[in-house]
């Protein structure tokens, strides 16, 4: 396959529903509402709106624009998309974008077994299996045994197992479609599907009769400005920290996405409107569902403590039991709790395959793998390390993986890329790189945060999660339960073990890459 | 609600929601 005749998306809106799939996840309903509360209601939404600006929209142009100059060179990873940006002058830069390997790989490892609690939830909700459980307690123990946490109904783990088995099947088979048969197409039906659902729910949310508070005090509990907040600097890490979660930027998808584009096909128009539609999504659906819900049920101080407890506790927890206590008829709660999970299965599920995408095209491209070979070994791989995640839940292996991958390496990942792009590869190269086929005119003000504010705003989170997270998870300071501790460095061998494969794979690929072209 | 609670919510979800409606009217326009 030569770089002319490969895979592309068929049509423009079908890119920007799967890289919208890609951005919208379970964070857009579960992490932000959770994130607003906690740090200051409404106030929150400055430092968010300022990250989404500086941050947020600055680094989702910058992978854009890496993922199609990357193509336009055979690329669709990041190991060759850095080798380019270095104009293939360094023996460093491949294997700097081992990162845009292993964090999407891990990430989909651990991320497609919670995906796989949506799907199951989904099934029980319409079985009514958990329904009789309305107490907060009681749902916990619910969900910990079909979770292998606690002893319960699902203490087999047969169910986990199960549905963890059908999702990834599922991911796998979409991957295996190809970019316009598998990921556009589920993109085309999924969030469609996904905007419904949420819609309907929204409308549900809001017209629920008062009990312990009504929806109009769950807004105005999430939306209540707390000026306070915006001098604590924490708030404004945390919202910085929640546009790496909302955009899925700093993972490596992106890239994969858009290496499938033309040359000179747009970027600036259709990836500000991906963004936008998770914006959407995220502020204007995401906040009126599940804390509106929240306190109608518990009110608000019930509200406050589930929220402070986690997303988990707040989307799935407190919802399972809101949707019990629903007006009308069981089997009227039973299909709105299906709504609500099978939203966050769809969410979910269109972010998996966006993580599956970058491995898929590194065998392929790199490594000269046929697809179906390629999604062999993907599945060969995630099988067993996702089945580690099912027996080692509890022992808090996941949690893990999801701090060192999903959070903190892609603060590290993002700070590479935009150096990388911005001062190796040149801003005047890369502005005008962002524009070529450009539908849309970057303000010139970009310049400047690409340049300066944007690497700058990233090394200061990098060094402040660096001091105040990353060093204490790594000693495992203030670990609540210290018997997991030789899990945990099970869990990291496996994590150092990913990370080695992939760089030796990338080794493997450049030295056949060099065998055929002295071949040549 | 509160009036400023309501304000913050009112801007947000309309920037928010002309932003999309902006961006997605030039996609189906084509330009």
């Amino acid at each position: 396959m030569t770089v002319d005749d490969r895979e592309r998306w068929s049509t423009r809106v079908g890119l920007v529903l799967a890289m919208a799939g890609n951005a919208v996840g379970l964070g857009n309903f579960l992490r932000f509402p959770v994130q607003a509360t906690q740090n200051g209601g409404g106030t929150f939404m400055i430092p968010y709106f300022i990250s989404f600006l500086l941050l947020g929209i600055p680094l989702m142009w910058i992978e854009w624009g890496i993922g199609r100059l990357g193509g336009a060179h055979g690329h669709s990873s990041l190991p060759g998309m850095f080798d380019v940006l270095t104009d293939r002058k360094t023996r460093w830069a491949k294997y700097l974008g081992v990162l845009g390997l292993f964090i999407p790989l891990v990430i989909f490892i651990y991320y497609t077994f919670i995906v796989s609690w949506m799907l199951a939830l989904s099934f029980f909700s319409l079985t009514g299996d958990y329904f009789g459980l309305g107490e907060v307690e009681a749902m916990r123990g619910y969900l910990g045994s079909y979770q292998n946490v606690f002893d319960g109904s699902h203490t087999a783990a047969t169910p986990t197992i199960l549905f963890f088995l059908i999702t990834l099947l599922f991911v796998v088979w979409v991957v295996g479609r190809g970019i316009s048969g598998g990921i556009e197409r589920l993109a085309l039906i999924g969030m469609p599907v996904l905007f419904v659902f949420a819609l309907v729910l929204v409308v549900r949310v809001l017209t629920l009769p008062a009990a312990a508070g009504s929806p109009a005090e769950g807004l105005n509990f999430i939306w209540s400005p707390h000026w306070g907040a915006l001098a604590d600097a924490r708030v404004w890490l945390a919202a910085a920290g929640q546009m790496f979660f909302t955009l899925s930027v700093g993972v490596g998808s992106v890239h994969c996405y858009a290496s499938y584009l033309r040359r000179d096909d747009d970027i600036t128009l259709t990836g500000l409107s991906t963004a936008a539609t998770n914006e959407f999504v995220e502020v204007v659906l995401g906040g009126t569902i599940a804390i509106p819900a929240a306190v109608v049920f518990f009110g608000v101080a019930g509200a406050t403590a589930i929220a402070n407890g986690g997303s988990y506790d707040l989307g799935i927890v407190a919802m399972s039991i809101v949707f019990q206590g629903l007006p009308g008829s069981e089997v009227l709660g039973r299909l709105a709790a299906f709504l609500w999970f099978f939203l966050l299965f769809v969410a979910g599920i269109t972010s998996s395959v966006a993580l599956a995408s970058p491995t898929i095209a590194f065998l392929q491209r790199e490594m000269g793998f046929t697809r179906k070979k390629a999604v062999g070994v993907l599945a060969g791989l995630s099988l067993p390390l996702g089945l580690f995640h099912v027996v080692f839940y509890r022992r808090g292996v996941l949690g893990d993986w999801d701090y060192w991958a999903g959070t903190f390496g892609l603060v590290i990942f993002a700070t590479i890329e935009i150096v990388l792009f911005a001062w190796v590869f040149g801003i005047d190269r890369g502005w005008t790189e962002l524009h070529r086929g450009a539908d849309l005119r970057i303000p010139r003000f970009y310049r400047v945060v690409i340049q300066w504010i944007t690497p700058l705003f990233l090394l200061t989170l990098l060094v402040w999660w660096g001091i105040t997270q990353a060093l204490p998870t790594l000693l495992m300071q203030n670990l609540a339960d210290p018997s997991q501790a030789p899990f945990l460095w099970l869990s990291r061998l496996l994590l150092a073990s990913v990370l080695v494969a992939c760089l030796v794979g990338i080794r493997w690929a450049w030295v056949r890459r060099q065998s055929q072209t002295t071949g040549d | 609600m509160e009036p400023f609670a309501l304000v913050f919510m009112i801007v947000s979800m309309a920037a928010v929601t002309l932003f999309a409606g902006y961006c997605f009217t030039r996609i189906l326009r084509g330009k």
